[in-house]
């Protein structure tokens, strides 16, 4: 007995001790995140750049949706009001704009900036593809926001206006192509794309000579995507979200896209529904998760060389036979029109909006061109009656305002 | 407290101890006086005691035994489960059902030996024992209204006397409950039980988990759910909803069981709640929303005899509900030949209905069958306790059942007067299995009341109806909803006095629970379901949850002044906890076999998997002093660590103080005595906290795949939260104060207790500007929230006869929850159905408060209704006062009749089965009969449907506060009578007694004449944590069922 009530004694103070003891350690577990004091970015930079890649392939989606409501590229078959008035471009900052652009648009540029950050500081920064590749998804990122945004914030900084933001964009495809270039042929795909990102935002910025020139030396053929998957477990995210959106009925084609154009491939038996007596239709042009996105390509550049020639010098000539050459595409006779240079860019516009349907670009088209008829580019003008029977009417709003989340939040805003 | 003298066995009648069996025993009597009738009687006796103890400890060669039996004074009855002990020492007994207790190796000397039992006064008498005797002591047990000397484990440091606490922890004697009340569950023998402890049912599917708070809501982002504890180990109590978390369904339909109703409520013996900060400090930086402790029944330390028990029980399980009836009237194209079948016949404008769920017989009878074993003995020196159950219910819904099985084995051993060991082991698996609940298309309620019509119903050419569900009943009733636990919780606590004045208690013990979740949509040919369930779903989980406790608390007791008049009790310690959870989840989409149900045999599949794991530390230390066992005050602290802090911050300190005055035992108290025999002031204030989620600290990026160039994925990040390393745990501070009033010699008691309570550093999420990119917003300390309130207890034996004998209880509470202020964080309004409506977190409002439009009138002349300009408060979400009356009449000694009333009133929810049939479908009665006839009169169509104006005249969509209702109820939630037959029944059953109870519950609601649905106490949510945890809506949710009771327990 006694040794008993001894053991039992000494198992009270080990007992005790013990839990003295664990107070020197209370680590835990988290494989649920990843603590950001055992992330090595230099390690990982690979991972950090094509992490940050995939950002921007989300938010581009996010904002080639929005963008494509409000240029009329998609209605919206939702009901929410919030989608309809940024289909009838009535919006205002509250209504989603956070969510569909502006944070899917900051997460692409700050965890590109990120990315060219931290490689910046390797060994092999000066050649290194990652950071050539960073740089130039930061340069698309802020040149979307640019073309998508009234104006907008980089990583809870000032203000910035369009033109600041695609002088942010410039010098960041400048830096792409620096890198791309030391980085021999590995970086050729960064390059071309980088020179079709910077003469866009050359283009955008007014600067035409610069745009035409950066334009001209990207070969025709070449051509880069937004790349998408059809995993199960992310398609709800990765996956193509026009195929998606259209397979749910939540956003459709306005009428006014069946346009017999192989380049606008449609579906007016599906799903069936009508709206006011108005038939949707669905977009074939993606018909499945894994379908790619044209993010930059040679003919954009042949587009931005026959617009910059247009605007920069009136010079029409590069810009018919454009025109004709993407008419013969879409099975249209050769372009009759007029031939004053606003009819032109109309017509330009028009085949570029055909070309480029769903590719997150007839937005920044109408904002750079306010002189052209909207009905020229396959939009209604301001005033038109939303839908069918529908007592709700477009609106004149080609640009989205910094959302109160953001203007709440950063001190930049405060008075 | 009642002390008095014993006369003790001759010495031929004594026992021998086997350690001393050469010494002869001489016993001596020791008479002192009969009731200590002065305050220096009493502390006399007390230091008289005291000193005898310390002698005895050292002449432990030579010991003696103590014997005895415990009654009711009242009826003569033998108590039982009430524990005898020698004061001083770890030695013990508990009674067993014949009232007996045996106490074996007792150190020969003066002794005190007290007995004592929930709602009892304790009694003690000191006897001198002599080597080898043995002494015969009988207590009789005065009820008492207010009972001081009641021992408390929980929210005290060491076990102490109600006495020396100055915040209010409250007992709910669990024998006693389910002994007589028709309760199955942990949560139905907490609910209204306890005064400002609210239990509030999310639904009356079987096994639905309630939400349980205690003195008001105070956190926004962390859940409000108490801690549990069972002897001293924290275990789960949380809602499980493990499976449908993915592909558009929501866990288990919008449904949680709860891991409360593990235990089976006949294994414990006593609960005790500690209802907030004032007196939960010693609880740590986890305990600011109160503290559950669970007492488990033990063994029979001493008792030489095994007693057993057998109890079967079958229960009747009613809906207690009609289903809602859809209406329809007919239009013009209904009535023509191809129109709706039910309008073939008819002219337009004429109204038809149907009920497809009372067609279909959807709902119906269900039952619980119980058989319960336990068994309790001991020896000597040791005690032991076992028990077995299983119970299978069957639920009112078609696919609802309930079985559980559980044991529980207990180990009682006194090694010697220092030391004794108890070991104890619970296990228990629990197979839920429940239909689609209130929140998914797929609940049979919502798909009758919301997405059925009577214009779809097919009408045969016998008359026969079908159809009128957009999924067949079939095809609901055969999704899969189960979850099944298998839990273990072993725990062992030592007691160690090595000397007179010093005493250790080392707790360790681990709940080890193993969650399985399955949920199939089996492939069907009929296209039952949509989406990705269309063609064969399965999900299937496991949620391991482990909780470890090492608890150390050590009391150093000394004695000052002449006679001890002064005590001072130092007690410090220690508590570790560690919490791992392990989800892993399995999605499974498209089955080419319903037979064939794993994930894996799926055509697609993926899985998910989250883990979280914490670890806390707390030391504490506490000094109490009583001055002659009248005034106690106490002062304490605990230094809290928690692996969810901020690096930054390192440990949070809780003080404690309180002061309890016993003014009754002041001498001149004896001229009011005989009307005020008891009077205690207290009062208290203490701070814990709530601790953040693990890792709520810490920059995280979370994995998140990127997309290759071949459109493959690989393991990618992206930036989570920037963290916060100055987090700290909320912090709950409490003031309470009170008395405790005992009148008529014990017959009647009354407990008052004001509370005030601030919950400050509240954890919200700092929403930070979307252009820096984080996903998650960190945590941040601010914002305060109050809640205030007076909570009262009365309890009373109006009367008591020989034959007939009346106790009644009456607890109630009020609450006043207000937010202060958020700090620099704003938490946008919650839209519910329409924008008009939200509920808001308002400085000066309570948490969750309902704004909305409100119809100022109504203009049936003008046929419009005048709002508000914009929307106003309109009322809280939780209620602001609750009432329970509770009372046992027992007649002839044998038969024992039992009712509880609880009541509620001052809370509002927003109704959606009526507005979503109303304003959505035009499908209600209300809609679509007459006015006078079931239909909405003029004026209350107008305050439904508008036209809406302002009192200048500007247009307003929609106002729906009419469907804000309010959620004020009395219900008689229990009734209930056990006799106790005679006992040469009981025999002819080869029992020694045998009781019969039957009776009922849920079996009648008095509801406010405004609310429109079923059951205003069911609230649809059981979310914990978050700002949308406070939401409640009757939203197509099942009303809790009636049931009736027939039980048998046998006594061996």
């Amino acid at each position: 007995m006694f040794n008993f009530v001894r053991s039992m004694r000494g198992s009270m103070l080990a007992g005790a001790a013990a839990l003295g003891l664990g107070a020197c350690n209370l680590d835990v577990a988290s494989p649920s995140v990843i603590d950001a004091a055992t992330f090595d970015p230099n390690a990982d930079g690979q991972t950090l750049s094509l992490s940050a890649q995939t950002n921007f392939y989300i938010a581009f989606q996010a904002v080639a949706q929005a963008g494509g409501l409000i240029s009329e590229e998609l209605w919206s078959g939702a009901a929410r009001a919030q989608a309809r008035r940024l289909s009838s471009r009535t919006f205002a900052s509250t209504d989603d704009i956070n969510a569909r652009v502006f944070a899917p648009l900051s997460l692409a540029i700050a965890s590109n900036r990120s990315a060219v950050s931290v490689l910046s500081q390797g060994a092999s920064a000066a050649t290194d593809v990652n950071r050539a590749r960073s740089a130039m998804i930061l340069g698309f990122s802020v040149e979307l926001m640019a073309e998508t945004m009234c104006t907008g914030v980089i990583q809870g900084g000032p203000e910035l206006t369009d033109p600041q933001l695609l002088d942010t964009a410039i010098t960041a495809f400048t830096s792409a192509l620096t890198v791309a270039k030391a980085a021999g042929a590995a970086g050729t795909t960064i390059m071309n794309a980088s020179n079709v990102g910077l003469a866009r935002a050359y283009l955008q910025r007014g600067n035409y000579t610069a745009a035409a020139q950066t334009a001209a030396l990207v070969p025709a053929s070449f051509t880069t995507d937004v790349v998408t998957s059809a995993n199960l477990s992310t398609q709800s995210s990765l996956g193509n979200q026009f195929y998606a959106s259209s397979l749910a009925g939540v956003l459709v084609a306005p009428a006014r896209y069946r346009q017999s154009d192989a380049r606008v491939s449609i579906d007016s038996t599906q799903p069936g529904n009508t709206q006011n007596g108005l038939p949707f239709i669905i977009q074939t042009k993606y018909s499945s998760y894994s379908d790619p996105i044209r993010l930059a390509s040679g003919l954009e550049a042949l587009y931005i060389v026959a617009e910059a020639q247009l605007h920069g010098s009136a010079a029409t000539t590069t810009a018919i036979a454009l025109i004709n050459a993407r008419r013969a595409a879409g099975m249209q006779s050769a372009y009759a029109g007029a031939t004053d240079t606003l009819s032109v860019v109309a017509e330009l516009l028009n085949q570029r909006a055909r070309d480029f349907w769903l590719e997150g670009k007839k937005l920044g088209d109408l904002r750079r061109n306010p002189s052209v008829p909207f009905t020229s580019v396959l939009t209604d003008p301001d005033g038109a009656i939303f839908y069918a029977n529908s007592a709700q009417k477009f609106g004149s709003n080609l640009c989205a305002p910094i959302p109160p989340e953001e203007t709440n939040a950063n001190p930049n805003f405060k008075p | 407290m009642d002390r008095s003298d014993v006369i003790l066995s001759p010495p031929e009648a004594q026992q021998v101890n086997p350690l001393h069996r050469n010494r002869r025993a001489l016993l001596v009597l020791s008479v002192l006086a009969p009731a200590m009738a002065s305050a220096q009687q009493s502390s006399t006796l007390s230091a008289f005691a005291a000193h005898s103890s310390m002698i005895d400890h050292r002449s432990d060669a030579q010991v003696a035994s103590v014997t005895g039996r415990v009654t009711d004074a009242r009826s003569g009855q033998p108590l039982a489960a009430a524990p005898v002990t020698v004061v001083g020492t770890q030695q013990a007994a508990v009674t067993g059902q014949d009232g007996v207790f045996h106490i074996v190796g007792v150190a020969a000397g003066i002794h005190t030996i007290s007995a004592r039992r929930i709602g009892y006064a304790p009694v003690s008498r000191v006897v001198t024992l002599v080597d080898g005797g043995s002494a015969s002591v009988d207590f009789a047990l005065q009820p008492s209204a207010v009972d001081l000397a009641q021992v408390i484990v929980t929210g005290t440091a060491g076990t102490q006397t109600r006495a020396a606490q100055g915040a209010v922890v409250a007992t709910i004697d669990a024998l006693d409950i389910t002994a007589k009340a028709p309760v199955s569950t942990l949560t139905e023998v907490l609910q209204g039980r306890v005064a400002g402890v609210n239990v509030a049912s999310a639904s009356g599917t079987l096994g639905a988990a309630p939400r349980i708070s205690i003195r008001g809501a105070t956190s926004i982002s962390l859940s409000n759910a108490p801690l549990v504890f069972i002897d001293g180990i924290r275990v789960a109590s949380g809602a499980r909803m493990d499976i449908g978390g993915y592909h558009g369904l929501s866990g288990l339909g919008g449904q949680s069981v709860t891991a409360m109703n593990d235990i089976n409520p006949d294994d414990i013996e006593s609960v005790e709640i500690v209802k907030g900060p004032a007196a939960a400090t010693l609880y740590g930086a986890d305990a600011s929303a109160g503290v559950i402790q669970i007492i488990t029944r033990k063994g029979r330390l001493g008792s030489k005899r095994f007693n057993q028990s057998i109890t079967t029980e079958y229960n009747q399980v009613q809906p207690n509900f009609t289903p809602l009836a859809l209406y329809g009237t007919c239009g013009a194209t209904d009535v023509v030949a191809g129109g709706a079948d039910l309008c073939q016949g008819k002219t337009a404008g004429a109204v038809i209905s149907d009920n497809v769920l009372l067609r279909e017989g959807v709902f119906r009878n269900g039952n619980l069958q119980a058989l319960e074993y336990s068994g309790q003995g001991g020896g000597d020196n040791f005690g032991y306790f076992v028990s077995a159950s299983a119970n299978n219910e069957l639920g009112t819904q078609p696919g609802n059942h309930y079985i559980r099985r559980t044991g529980r084995t207990s180990f009682d051993w006194t090694v010697d007067p220092r030391l004794s060991v108890n070991a104890s082991v619970g296990m228990s698996r629990n197979e839920y299995r429940v239909p689609m609940g209130d929140d998914s298309n797929y609940a049979y309620l919502i798909q009758a009341g919301f997405l059925g019509s009577p214009f779809n119903v097919a009408v045969g050419a016998d008359g026969t109806r079908t159809g009128g569900t957009s999924t067949p009943v079939a095809g609901l009733s055969a999704i899969v909803n189960e979850l099944t636990t298998v839990r273990f919780t072993p725990s062992a606590q030592i007691r160690y006095a090595p000397l007179p004045w010093l005493t250790n208690r080392l707790t360790v013990g681990a709940d080890v629970a193993s969650t399985h979740g399955f949920t199939m949509f089996p492939k069907n040919a009929d296209n039952w379901y949509s989406g990705d369930q269309a063609n064969g779903y399965v999900e299937d989980t496991q949620h391991p949850i482990h909780i470890y406790t090492v608890d150390y608390l050590g009391n150093i007791r000394k004695t000052f002044g002449r006679e001890g008049w002064l005590a001072s009790d130092l007690s410090f310690g220690s508590q570790y906890i560690n919490t791992v959870e392990n989800y892993l989840s399995g999605v499974g989409i498209g089955l080419a076999s319903n037979s064939s149900y794993l994930v894996s045999s799926a055509s697609t599949n993926e899985s998910h998997q989250e883990y979280s794991q914490s670890k806390s530390l707390g030391l504490l230390a506490q000094e109490q002093l009583s001055f002659g066992e009248k005034l106690y005050l106490q002062a304490g602290a605990r230094v809290d660590q928690n692996s969810a802090f901020g690096q930054a911050f390192g440990s949070l300190f809780l003080p404690k103080v309180s002061a309890s005055y016993v003014l009754s035992q002041e001498p001149y108290w004896q001229r009011v005595a005989p009307m005020v025999s008891t009077l205690r002031l207290r009062a208290a204030y203490g701070t814990t906290g709530r601790s953040p989620s693990p890792g709520a600290s810490l920059r995280t990026y979370v994995p998140f795949p990127f997309v290759t160039s071949a459109g493959g994925v690989l393991p990618g990040v992206i930036q989570a939260s920037p963290g916060n390393p100055n987090l700290k745990p909320e912090r709950g501070t409490e003031f309470e104060t009170g008395f405790d009033a005992g009148f008529f010699g014990g017959r009647a008691g009354v407990e008052l207790t004001y509370f005030a309570k601030r919950t400050s550093d509240l954890l919200l999420r700092n929403p930070l500007a979307p252009s820096l990119a984080f996903t998650s917003n960190p945590f941040v300390n601010a914002g305060t929230v109050d809640n205030r309130g007076l909570e009262f207890t009365v309890r009373a034996t109006p009367i008591d006869r020989k034959n007939i004998a009346l106790e009644t209880t009456l607890t109630g509470s009020t609450v006043k929850n207000k937010l202060v202020s958020l700090g620099s964080v704003a938490i946008s309004p919650v839209t519910e159905i329409s924008p008009d409506l939200t509920y808001r977190y308002v400085p000066g409002q309570p948490l969750a408060a309902w704004y909305s439009s409100k119809v100022l009138s109504v203009d049936t002349v003008g046929g419009f209704a005048t709002v508000t300009d914009a929307p106003v408060y309109a009322g809280q979400q939780f209620p602001t006062s609750q009432v329970n009356l509770s009372s046992t009449i027992t007649l002839f000694r044998n038969l024992r009749v039992f009712g509880l009333f609880t009541s509620q009133r001052g809370g509002k929810l927003l109704n959606v089965t009526p507005l979503v049939q109303d304003l959505f479908f035009n499908s209600s009665a209300e809609t679509n009969l007459p006015a006078g006839q079931g239909g909405y009169s003029k004026a209350e169509q107008l305050a439904r449907f508008g036209p809406f104006k302002t009192a200048d005249g500007k247009s307003v969509s929609t106002v729906i506060d009419s469907y804000l209702q309010s959620t004020d109820f009395v219900r008689l939630q229990e009734l209930s009578a056990t006799l106790t037959v005679p006992d040469a029944w009981a025999r002819n059953m080869r029992a020694t007694s045998a009781s019969l109870t039957v009776g009922g519950r849920n079996l009648h609601l008095w509801k406010d004449k405004g609310f429109q649905g079923y059951d205003p106490a069911v609230i649809s949510n059981t979310v914990n944590g978050g700002a949308g945890q406070y939401a409640t809506a009757e939203e197509f949710t099942v009303p809790q069922p009636r049931l009736w009771l027939v039980r048998l327990n046998l006594q061996f």
